[in-house]
């Protein structure tokens, strides 16, 4: 059975920019493994000849000047941010770096 | 009083939990083929200015700024609309028990689970509460709700229905359908919604036309692998005697092999957590209303994430490891080879049958909580519905019968890509003979 640490579901967590609860990591600790295991018997599939992998549809190109296509304005989307500067017209989010990281 | 307005009156004392919302008054805009049939729709299929939150925390407040395009193409019918259905939260689930907003208790045994992912919608369609439900399936979420609540759901073939303005959960996979009483009135709004769109570059030119059985040429597939497999025995003798009747219509039945079948369910957990991981970063907290304040982005992120629910949370982890360098490999690329590799076994099948028919369920509706604390027991139940996702072809599922419980059975016919009329077709001409579809729950039978 693959091994699932405490530390490496807090690992997965920080990958995926998830914060998750003490009661949570000691849970899906002990979840995950689990999961693991059952979709492991995709090993034991045999292949034929053909690996070709197949897309079940063909892409189309997207195209955005079709007659009667909507748009969102800028104050739909405005309206949709936790923090909007009106004068500028800009999304203001947190700062990337803190003052730690500038050290 | 309008036959709309009748149904937002008992939605709005309704007991299941099924609706997420319910609007004043009945909205409806256009006039057409679909004038006075009232849609219930599942919370995670945008209807513009109405609230959508697939019944997720990270989404309370949101308001969607644009119609999705089945509700585009459905309100240009008259289609009208009575209220949002409750559902697990971002379709992950077969129980609705995920919602962040509670459970959704069955109409025919309100200790039971209704499915899902699209239990609100299922519920509402068999509680006599709208005309048509619409839902999402992405590894069962319209069959398995349709057959645990007693009525008829479509999964169409991937690409045949635009999935713009639906929140994604697996794009490679998710499919908006219809659920109803009847196969009629399925057919009736799959005519509708489906066709090419220029705002999903995954939909297929089609145009759905109608068509008759002819059950004297009718060949009926029978994989081994669903038939051979151990399930609850009161599904297996009621799908056994709609087995009886096919035959005496005069259809052939063939008993086929998809070895690869077996894997389907394996294979699906790897791809759609894979697809959930890069789906859901989106919600970051930035650009969805709604969003929990940290001192730097990160912390935004993160803060505003933790409102994701534990199945929700599972899922993205499990993905994130799927995808991570040293996993790939051996999961996510071996799962995209097996999924192809049932493709191939579906194309196969088809030269040789028109339909493939098993059930839809492995198990009958299952208890609330039962399965709340395994998460391995309740993907389970996706058992006999996943692969028609993989391979992207239409499945129905149809009910055919009761449980002794009196809980409802349903039956599963899956077709090659495109050949919705032939499911369609030989469902109705099943319910023109049976009363199964008619039947409602007796607490609500007037």
């Amino acid at each position: 059975m693959t091994e699932f640490s405490g530390q490496d579901v807090a690992h997965l967590a920080e990958l995926s920019r998830l914060q998750i609860s003490a009661d949570e990591l000691e849970q899906f600790s002990t979840q995950l493994p689990k999961i693991v295991e059952f979709v492991e018997q995709l090993r034991e599939v045999k292949l034929g000849d053909d690996t070709e992998n197949i897309v079940v549809v063909d892409l189309q190109a997207l195209r955005d000047d079709v007659e009667g296509t909507e748009h969102l304005s800028m104050e739909q989307l405005a309206k949709l941010a936790p923090d909007w500067d009106a004068i500028t017209n800009q999304l203001r989010v947190p700062a990337v770096f803190g003052e730690a990281d500038n050290e | 009083m309008s036959r709309a307005d009748d149904y937002l009156a008992k939605i709005k004392v309704e007991k299941l939990n099924a609706f997420r919302f319910v609007p004043d008054e009945p909205l409806t805009i256009g006039d057409g083929e679909l004038s006075d049939v009232s849609f219930a729709v599942k919370d995670n299929i945008l209807i513009k200015d109405w609230p959508a939150g697939a019944a997720s925390k990270i989404l309370e407040g949101f308001v969607a700024p644009y119609d999705a395009t089945v509700i585009r193409r459905l309100k240009k019918a008259g289609a009208v609309f009575v209220g949002r259905t409750n559902m697990d939260e971002f379709a992950m689930g077969g129980s609705t028990e995920n919602s962040a907003y509670g459970v959704v208790k069955n109409p025919w045994g309100q200790s039971t689970v209704p499915g899902g992912s699209s239990g609100g919608s299922a519920a509402a369609v068999a509680a006599d509460l709208c005309d048509v439900a619409l839902g999402s399936d992405t590894g069962g979420s319209i069959r398995q709700p349709a057959a645990f609540c007693g009525i008829t759901g479509l999964k169409p073939t991937y690409g045949s229905v635009s999935r713009y303005g639906l929140i994604a959960l697996a794009s490679s996979l998710d499919v908006i359908g219809p659920l109803a009483r009847s196969a009629e009135e399925v057919e009736k709004v799959f005519a509708v919604i489906s066709g090419k769109d220029y705002l999903d570059q995954t939909t297929i030119d089609y145009t759905y036309a109608p068509t008759e059985i002819d059950f004297s040429t009718l060949k009926i597939g029978l994989p081994k692998e669903w038939w051979d497999l151990e399930i609850d025995p009161e599904i297996n003798t009621v799908i056994r005697t709609f087995l009886d009747w096919l035959k005496k219509k005069g259809a052939q039945t063939v008993e086929l092999s998809m070895p690869t079948l077996p894997f389907a369910l394996a294979a699906y957990y790897i791809i759609l957590p894979a697809e959930v991981s890069a789906n859901l970063s989106r919600f970051d907290g930035i650009r969805y209303q709604k969003s929990v304040i940290g001192a730097k982005l990160i912390d935004q992120y993160k803060n505003t994430r933790a409102l994701f629910g534990p199945e929700v949370k599972r899922r993205v982890l499990l993905g994130t490891f799927a995808l991570s360098v040293g996993h790939y490999d051996d999961y996510y690329e071996q799962a995209v080879k097996v999924k192809s590799q049932i493709t191939r076994e579906y194309k196969k099948v088809f030269e040789q049958v028109d339909v493939i028919l098993g059930a839809t369920t492995p198990t009958l509706p299952f208890k609330i909580g039962e399965n709340a604390q395994d998460p391995l027991a309740m993907y389970q139940s996706d058992l006999l519905t996943v692969s028609a996702n993989l391979a992207g072809v239409p499945a129905i599922s149809l009910p055919i019968g009761f449980s002794q419980s009196g809980m409802p059975i349903g039956g599963q016919i899956t077709a090659a890509h495109k050949n919705e009329n032939i499911i369609l077709a030989l469902a109705k001409a099943y319910q023109k003979e049976t009363d199964w579809h008619t039947r409602k729950p007796k607490e609500i039978d007037e």
